[in-house]
């Protein structure tokens, strides 16, 4: 039935829910590398920290028996044959828009290295998170190659960094580029909070509207004149890095507007729900409006803290969690912003990619949860010349292994960096002038 | 490489200078606040913008933009354009994708559009465009998006349109009045916290521990203003705010977490430890 003179999409078409079928040396001989005629102008990055559920999000099993199908059922999408969780209904209603891979894996079972593995598409090397010794996260690798005005930051993550139990985690920032590569971390200043642990221990920018304009521009030209005095001081570089960043944003661009969220018709507010996830994907539109190139989105609390307040990691009460905390937010605030960038006539060059750790075991243990499972998670894209309606790669019946189109996160990167007009073969230089490949996957046929 | 081409120049030679041209066409176009980018895939083809930095783009300025005659996208979103400066993008044929949102636009403008035969994406959104600027734009034949949220465009007019043109996609958007704003009522105290006064004989704990989220009502019936602390998870101060003399404050705080209110001199007088309710906290007098 499968013969390679079928249509690729065709192919994909067939292959949704098929099982017991591993065809990776397909999918490798047919991505193809023809870039998409026009590339994507910015990037949003959604990330779930904690590991979200394959089972309960994009890939039901309604066919595996009860302890592993789990006590949700499965609902019909725009899209004829693709089914997601029942507690996605507004998003299921997107699926038009929306490429979902079924076929990630990777060998992380911790949550610090799974995150690092998905955020930069490289094993992790044990450094410190500020180290130059990770791997840019890919928000900071795509940002390298945009050069925005002054005022308006190439890369932006919000509304705080990952921790676990108290440690932050390596993954999320320049690495190797250096620190003036870090996207840089500004708070939601609207929407209810995840409940949990939230830790603000990242140097962020300042972003208070009030300040008196005349006393910034006093402090930036004493800043110049430091700078040049001093210019050889890495610390002091990456203060620098920061402060001309808050002042420049201070000092009227269209960025310090976006960024006043108060500036938004409530009701398109209220659109993406009174939660400080939609109001940070409101906040990510905004700032793509206003020319900055790369916004990444933590739609989750801060640290997992042992799985307690409101993140992915749902070791114990996994199903009220995700019913009644995780999936409507991420439903309602997902929906707001796919619905958002269309009828702006944005979604097109608009790149939205979702990133996980890992997703969660086939049984769900004794306290009612589901514990980490790398060996197969779902994933997925919307907009930025990516077709929607279209599932890539299979898991097998009982989610617990690829079954079609095994891919690694690397392979997702080099999908969005394709998106983006990036080349993932793309040589960079360390700041000791050694070389690096941007990315060693290969794009996912998919546009 | 200025002096080969003007030697070339004087020479009479039949020199390609369309570059040449081109280049203080495009000094131009900066010079109004406008970007100039090559279009991706082809020779001598561009994308303007001035969206993000050229927003004060008046109609005159358009004129710079009908000498670049191989504009491919042109974004004009947010700027002071009128309806009347679209008549300089009548020659601009190659045009492929316009960007018009929130501008000033209307149908007299749109008629300007008619002969663009390659345009393939349009966008009105903002603009005060009616059915008639659909009527308008059902010759361009290679149309394929269309974008009319908050216009005064009807879904007749939709209709209409994609008749005759069938392979076009129109996104009317979401009707905002049919978004109702429902005020989420916040949740009443489910009980009180005990007032642990300082030197008492109940310690609270050294420190907070971490929790899930809740919120305190914080109630000064003292004689005097107050601060609020909280006790971090590291067993330091954080000054949260002031409460004056019978006023109130709500807290979001998690359970487990230990508050600490001061006179304002910041002498120590009692504590709450927050428990996993909503919760009233009188501060006595």
């Amino acid at each position: 039935m499968l013969s390679l003179n079928h249509s690729r999409r065709d192919f994909l078409r067939t292959s949704v829910g098929l099982a017991g079928l591993t065809l990776p040396t397909y999918f490798k001989a047919t991505a193809s590398t023809t870039a998409p005629q026009r590339k994507a102008k910015s990037c949003i990055i959604v990330y779930t920290w904690g590991g979200m559920s394959h089972y309960e999000s994009f890939d039901p099993k309604p066919e595996a028996p009860a302890e592993i199908r789990g006590e949700f059922k499965h609902i019909k999408t725009a899209t004829p044959g693709i089914h997601f969780c029942e507690h996605l209904p507004m998003l299921a209603k997107h699926s038009d828009k929306l490429a979902i891979v079924r076929s990630v894996h990777h060998k992380h079972g911790g949550h610090g290295s799974a995150m690092y593995v998905n955020m930069t598409g490289h094993n992790p090397v044990g450094a410190k998170p500020k180290s130059t010794k990770n791997w840019p996260s890919l928000a900071s690798m795509m940002s390298y190659f945009h050069n925005p005005a002054a005022g308006t930051p190439r890369a932006i993550r919000m509304p705080y960094s990952m921790f676990d139990n108290g440690g932050q985690q390596s993954g999320e920032h320049g690495g190797w580029l250096g620190s003036q590569y870090d996207p840089i971390l500004v708070r939601t200043p609207a929407g209810e909070p995840w409940r949990g642990v939230n830790r603000y221990t990242d140097r962020e920018l300042n972003l208070k509207l009030n300040l008196d304009k005349s006393r910034i521009a006093d402090r930036r030209t004493l800043l110049t004149q430091l700078d040049n005095a001093r210019s050889e001081e890495t610390a002091y570089e990456q203060l620098d890095h920061y402060s001309r960043m808050a002042a420049d944003m201070l000092l009227g661009s269209p960025v310090r507007d976006a960024y006043d969220l108060e500036k938004e018709d409530p009701k398109i507010r209220n659109m993406y729900g009174d939660h400080m996830g939609g109001q940070s994907l409101l906040l990510a539109r905004r700032l793509v409006e206003a020319g900055v190139p790369v916004v990444q989105t933590l739609l989750s609390a801060s640290d997992l803290a042992g799985g307690s307040g409101d993140n992915w990691d749902t070791h114990r009460n996994h199903f009220p969690k995700m019913k009644d905390r995780l999936l409507p937010v991420f439903d309602r605030s997902v929906s707001a912003l796919l619905t958002d960038l269309e009828m702006r006539g944005m979604l097109e060059e608009t790149l939205v990619v979702f990133l996980t750790d890992f997703g969660r075991t086939p049984k769900v243990n004794g306290n009612g949860g589901r514990d980490h499972y790398p060996n197969v998670y779902s994933l997925a894209y919307a907009g930025g010349g990516i077709q929607g309606g279209q599932v890539y790669g299979a898991s097998n019946k009982k989610g617990t292994e690829p079954a079609a189109g095994a891919c690694s996160p690397a392979d997702i990167h080099a999908t969005a960096f394709r998106a983006m007009g990036i080349d993932p073969r793309t040589e960079l230089h360390d700041q000791l002038d050694r070389p690096f490949q941007l990315c060693d996957g290969n794009p996912l046929p998919l546009f | 490489m200025k002096k080969a081409l003007i030697i070339g120049l004087l020479l009479g030679v039949g020199l390609p200078t369309g570059l040449a041209a081109d280049k203080s066409v495009i000094s131009a176009i900066e010079k109004s606040g406008g970007l100039v980018l090559p279009w991706p895939g082809e020779q001598d083809a561009w994308e303007v913008e001035f969206h993000l930095r050229g927003r004060d783009l008046e109609d005159d300025g358009l004129s710079a933009v009908a000498a670049l005659k191989t504009v491919v996208a042109l974004n004009l979103r947010d700027t002071k354009i009128t309806s009347e400066g679209l008549k300089h993008l009548k020659g601009l044929s190659k045009l492929k994708r316009l960007h018009l949102e929130r501008t000033a636009v209307d149908d007299a403008g749109v008629s300007h559009l008619t002969g663009l035969e390659n345009l393939e994406y349009l966008n009105l959104y903002g603009t005060k465009i009616t059915d008639k600027a659909l009527d308008q734009l059902s010759s361009l034949k290679n149309l394929r998006q269309l974008y009319v949220w908050q216009t005064e465009v009807t879904d007749d007019g939709v209709a209409k349109i994609n008749k005759a043109l069938p392979n076009l996609k129109i996104v009317k958007g979401v009707d905002l009045s049919k978004i109702v704003i429902v005020k989420k009522e916040e949740p009443k105290p489910e009980e009180n916290l005990k007032w642990l006064a300082f030197g008492g004989p109940e310690k609270p704990p050294a420190k907070s521990k971490p929790g899930s989220f809740l919120i305190i009502t914080f109630q000064n019936k003292s004689n005097q203003d107050v601060k609020l602390y909280w006790v971090d998870y590291g067993g330091g101060k954080k000054l949260y705010g002031e409460i004056s003399k019978g006023a109130e404050r709500k807290q979001n705080t998690y359970s487990d977490a230990v508050w600490l209110v001061t006179d304002n001199k910041d002498k120590p007088l009692g504590y709450f430890v927050a428990g996993t309710k909503t919760a009233l906290a009188v501060i006595p007098k």
